[in-house]
């Protein structure tokens, strides 16, 4: 899998939950731009290991604040896929 | 010596003493019915959850006040031990059936029920799905457990089967939702999600605290709203609504109840209700059944006028088919300015910031309870256009 692919998913999943109305990029806040709260980032936490395939520990996310933070974390820990 | 980590254990409220408003912890003269009394004014209450306007119907204090000289103050135990008494289950009995299940108890609130219910239900190894904008009663009891939590998109019955199909090799699966939801008015589409929850195996959990007196034909709350004979779920709801007393109540089915009683520490540790609230009750019930359609009526259209001021005004409202009306206020400076220009018009409201609301969701909530008079919305009505010409960015 090729880094914009996890971009792409990544960021279709935001979208599509916290139903923001426009297109997510790498520098968008969880919080303040996607009105995202705990359980809304849960959501997201369980859509990405639907649409991957892969178990996600929460506590590697505590620390997230945006779209490009949780590809970055999939990205390196959990897909190994290079950066572009 | 004071520990330095209590210096950490401070509130916030910058923004309050900056607004010179803090609709937090206000302090009524007395009680409530169309007017609130504060001490600097007697407003209208649309802030309570007072939806058929029973907090101060005479009929309820009689019943109360003979409850307390017949039972006195208080059974002084939990209801496992001294705290059942005849009234006490009457009032079970008289829950169960208003509802339509067959055994409730009585709980000393319904935030306690919600939050130690699951507790006596699942353990880690099993998962609770549940809407994403549950309330945090729920929310809290569910996380308490440490089992697996799978959030659904609010009210979206696709999404949650798609979250359902995750929860194969999981031992025990919940499904757990509000009937309405108490920012937003919207209502739960419960016939839909019991049949999933059947189909999947999993148990329903429904809290109808915003539901019951107000939903369905009669005010039996969500299960007649839905239509369910037969749940044979976990009904939850908080009796101190549109039922104007206090506690909750836990209902499902004879076996259920019966294991709960023994088995949860929310219901058996807990002082039960004390008999006024309980005769209180019981009455509340009665006056629901024989005149809820003329107060709901009144509610609705109340509702009604409320929403086509503020389409009037440009004021963007969330609301959903339950009589709550909320403004959408976005910012926590926004909607707390425009509940402080609501409250100088005369009008008590509730505005919800985050954590009760996602985020740069902040509502201002209105409920036109049917005490209210024609006059008495005509001044809510005049107060939010006023309120919404001094918050402009919240208009559409």
């Amino acid at each position: 899998m090729e880094a914009s692919n996890v971009e792409s998913i990544v960021f279709g999943i935001l979208e599509t939950v916290s139903r923001c109305g426009f297109q997510v990029r790498g520098d968008s806040d969880l919080r303040n731009d996607l009105d995202l709260d705990s359980l809304g980032t849960l959501l997201i936490l369980n859509e990405l290991e639907d649409a991957f395939r892969i178990s996600l520990r929460e506590e590697d996310f505590h620390q997230v604040a945006s779209a490009g933070d949780i590809v970055e974390i999939l990205r390196k820990a959990y897909l190994g896929v290079p950066a572009e | 010596m004071t520990a330095a980590w209590m210096q950490e254990l401070r509130i916030d409220l910058g923004l309050a003493e900056e607004l010179c408003f803090n609709p937090y912890h206000a302090r009524l003269d007395r009680g409530i019915g169309r007017n609130a009394s504060l001490s600097t004014a007697s407003v209208l209450d649309l802030a309570s959850n007072n939806y058929l306007g029973l907090a101060d119907d005479p009929r309820i204090l009689e019943a109360a006040g003979n409850a307390l000289r017949e039972n006195g103050m208080s059974l002084c135990g939990t209801p496992i031990a001294t705290g059942g008494n005849l009234l006490f289950d009457g009032l079970c009995r008289s829950l169960a059936e208003f509802v339509g299940l067959e055994r409730a108890l009585v709980y000393p609130s319904c935030y306690q029920a919600n939050t130690g219910l699951f507790s006596s239900l699942v353990g880690k190894q099993d998962v609770v799905v549940v809407d994403q904008f549950a309330h945090s009663s729920l929310l809290q009891g569910i996380a308490a457990v440490g089992c697996k939590v799978l959030p659904f998109l609010h009210n979206d019955m696709g999404h949650l089967q798609r979250v359902l199909d995750r929860t194969r090799g999981y031992r025990r699966v919940l499904v757990a939702s509000e009937s309405v939801f108490s920012t937003r008015g919207t209502i739960c589409p419960l016939e839909e999600m019991n049949r999933l929850a059947l189909r999947y195996g999993a148990l329903p959990v429904i809290d109808d605290s915003h539901g019951i007196g107000v939903l369905g034909r009669s005010g039996r709350g969500i299960l007649e709203h839905a239509g369910l004979e037969g749940f044979t779920g976990i009904y939850t709801a908080s009796l101190g609504k549109a039922l104007a007393g206090q506690g909750g109540v836990v209902a499902g089915s004879a076996s259920l109840m019966e294991y709960l009683s023994y088995a949860n520490a929310s219901y058996i540790y807990s002082t039960a209700l004390v008999p006024p609230v309980l005769g209180g009750l019981s009455e509340s019930l009665r006056i629901v059944e024989e005149e809820f359609q003329v107060r709901r009526d009144r509610l609705i259209a109340n509702r009604e006028l409320l929403i086509r001021a503020a389409e009037a005004s440009g004021i963007v409202v969330v609301a959903g088919e339950a009589p709550i009306v909320s403004v959408r206020t976005g910012s926590d400076r926004a909607t707390l300015a425009f509940a402080k220009v609501l409250l100088a018009e005369g009008v008590f409201s509730t505005p919800f910031l985050p954590p009760s609301v996602p985020p740069n969701q902040g509502v201002v909530r209105l409920i036109p309870n049917a005490a209210l008079t024609d006059e008495d919305m005509r001044t809510a009505c005049r107060a939010m256009e006023r309120a919404a010409d001094a918050t402009s960015e919240i208009r559409r």
